[in-house]
């Protein structure tokens, strides 16, 4: 049970970090590129391309390490991931700006730069943990709706309170910076939570499932 | 020594026409593209359209027409024009904006940000006809409606691009353009969009004028977003000064080593007044608006990292 918590808590922070990621990345490259459509469509395009190819890595990493500790050091590569978008990103989007690309291509380039590795590694964080929390083949279904579930329910909230109120309140490098925190105490969480012994007795991670 | 081919349209009558454009002469007007056979007086909405970015629609009543965009229930005009008499501006702080040209009375070069209807720009055009002027439009389809509906266009010394006005400004400095009067009129419907309200912003602008150039903006007073604004002004530029007091205070920012006295500024207007014949009196404007320190010093300013303008501008503060 301890488990389980331990990972349906990862998976709403980890879920919140990406969306409220998102947020941003519209408003960090707007100095560089503007505000329209074109600015938008890159960076969900390229959060899109990073969750696919993040969900297939997850899905095969989950069958090699099914851990704790694998998900977890996962997480920890994200959070230090967002470090350098927070100190570079300025720097990162002016440089293809001045590439002279339409913008089109110049956002688009520059999301992808920006925001695809630290969205990949996220994205692989919810099959890893439906692995995780899998006992047999029969549960499956349930563990994994109700993880995306919780997920989801955390990409809404990262998403409202990030273009409602924190951008308004705090400044993007802040965000950025209180993002990192927030996944490193998330993998320790996980990491007490799934190594704490007597309360996990039940929960025997089986390989076949 | 530039001719003007203009086909007006009226009662379903086409009238070809040629006339030759002198600068001085207060009558000469540019021609609405599009001409309508019904009376003045009657109110008619001439278009309705979603573009990319906004909700445009162009109505017209009493001789006048509007280009309005919708948001939150809301039609912000963003440009209005009397057709019979474009120059006779109907919107009060486009008046106000002539003022900058007390402060720089010999531009070469102006940029301006923002088209809407190109009132502005064609009325420059018109007073500053060897001025070259690059107008920066985000919207097509807003430039497509100030050509139809508007009488704006397009010669050798009036160029649009069709871009984000603050990626035109990087741009330009990329290609170490020069100007002497930058307009910042860029409204998405009652806001600036706050990538161009920031301190990096400001000193894109303030790195693509000339020694003596000055930066002309419109700003919306009565709310906490406009002392902020005129922070962010002050930590780039120099000088500052402002005119108007309604819903529109015009701020011109220069960077030079001393302000210009009020007196020079006068002699200049008094001097442009005479040979231009502004349709509004220009050394009124200038005794009788200026508004110096109408706002708050003290108090945080606006960055690319941190611009809350979307909260700010719908706090009041008188």
């Amino acid at each position: 049970m301890l488990r389980t918590c331990g990972v349906a808590i990862t998976v709403f922070g980890c879920g919140w970090v990406l969306m409220g990621l998102e947020i941003l990345g519209g408003r960090m490259l707007s100095p560089d590129f503007g505000s329209g459509v074109w600015v938008w469509g890159s960076v969900i395009s390229i959060f899109l391309a990073a969750l696919s190819t993040g969900y297939f890595f997850g899905g095969l990493l989950s069958k090699r390490f099914p851990q704790g500790f694998g998900l977890a050091l996962v997480i920890v590569m994200a959070a230090i991931s967002i470090i350098p978008l927070a100190i570079w990103h300025r720097a990162t989007s002016g440089w293809f700006a001045d590439l002279n690309l339409h913008e089109r291509w110049g956002s688009l380039f520059a999301a992808m730069t920006l925001f695809f590795v630290p969205s990949m590694l996220l994205g692989i964080v919810s099959p890893y943990a439906v692995r995780l929390v899998t006992a047999d083949v029969a549960s499956v279904g349930t563990k994994a709706g109700t993880l995306y579930a919780i997920s989801t329910a955390g990409s809404f909230f990262g998403c409202l309170l990030t273009s409602f109120y924190f951008i308004l309140w705090m400044g993007i490098k802040l965000i950025l910076f209180l993002s990192a925190g927030a996944l490193l105490l998330i993998a320790l969480l996980l990491l007490a939570t799934w190594y704490t012994k007597g309360f996990n007795k039940q929960e025997v991670v089986t390989h076949e499932t | 020594m530039k001719r003007r081919f203009l086909i007006m349209a009226i009662f379903g009558i086409s009238v070809g026409a040629v006339c030759q454009s002198s600068p001085v002469e207060v009558k000469q007007e540019w021609p609405m593209t599009e001409q309508t056979d019904y009376s003045d007086y009657e109110s008619k909405v001439l278009l309705e359209k979603e573009s990319l970015y906004h909700y445009i629609r162009v109505l017209q009543e009493d001789g006048r027409r509007r280009l309005q965009f919708r948001r939150s229930g809301n039609d912000y005009e963003e440009s209005v024009i009397n057709i019979h008499q474009p120059l006779k501006f109907e919107m009060y702080y486009y008046s106000l904006m002539l003022a900058g040209f007390a402060h720089k009375p010999d531009p070469k070069r102006i940029l301006f940000i923002g088209l809407g209807g190109g009132t502005i720009s064609m009325a420059i055009h018109h007073y500053f006809p060897k001025v070259q002027i690059d107008n920066v439009e985000l919207d097509p389809d807003v430039v497509e409606v100030a050509k139809k509906y508007f009488g704006f266009r397009e010669d050798d010394n009036m160029k649009v691009y069709v871009r984000d006005g603050r990626v035109q400004v990087r741009r330009l400095l990329r290609r170490k353009m020069k100007y002497d009067i930058i307009f910042v009129d860029a409204f998405r419907g009652g806001y600036i969009p706050y990538h161009l309200t920031t301190k990096e912003f400001m000193e894109g602008l303030r790195a693509i004028l000339t020694l003596d150039g000055i930066v002309v903006s419109n700003l919306r007073p009565g709310f906490e977003s406009y002392h902020y604004h005129r922070r962010t002004f002050n930590a780039v530029f120099r000088n500052q000064y402002s005119y108007g007091s309604g819903s529109n205070v015009i701020v011109i920012v220069d960077a030079r080593e001393k302000p210009i006295p009020q007196k020079e500024i006068l002699a200049a207007a008094r001097r442009l007044q005479k040979e231009k014949q502004f349709t509004t009196d220009l050394p009124t404007i200038i005794e009788e608006c200026g508004t110096q320190n109408d706002y708050v010093r003290k108090g945080p300013i606006l960055t690319d990292d941190y611009a809350p303008t979307d909260v700010l501008r719908s706090i009041r503060r008188e």
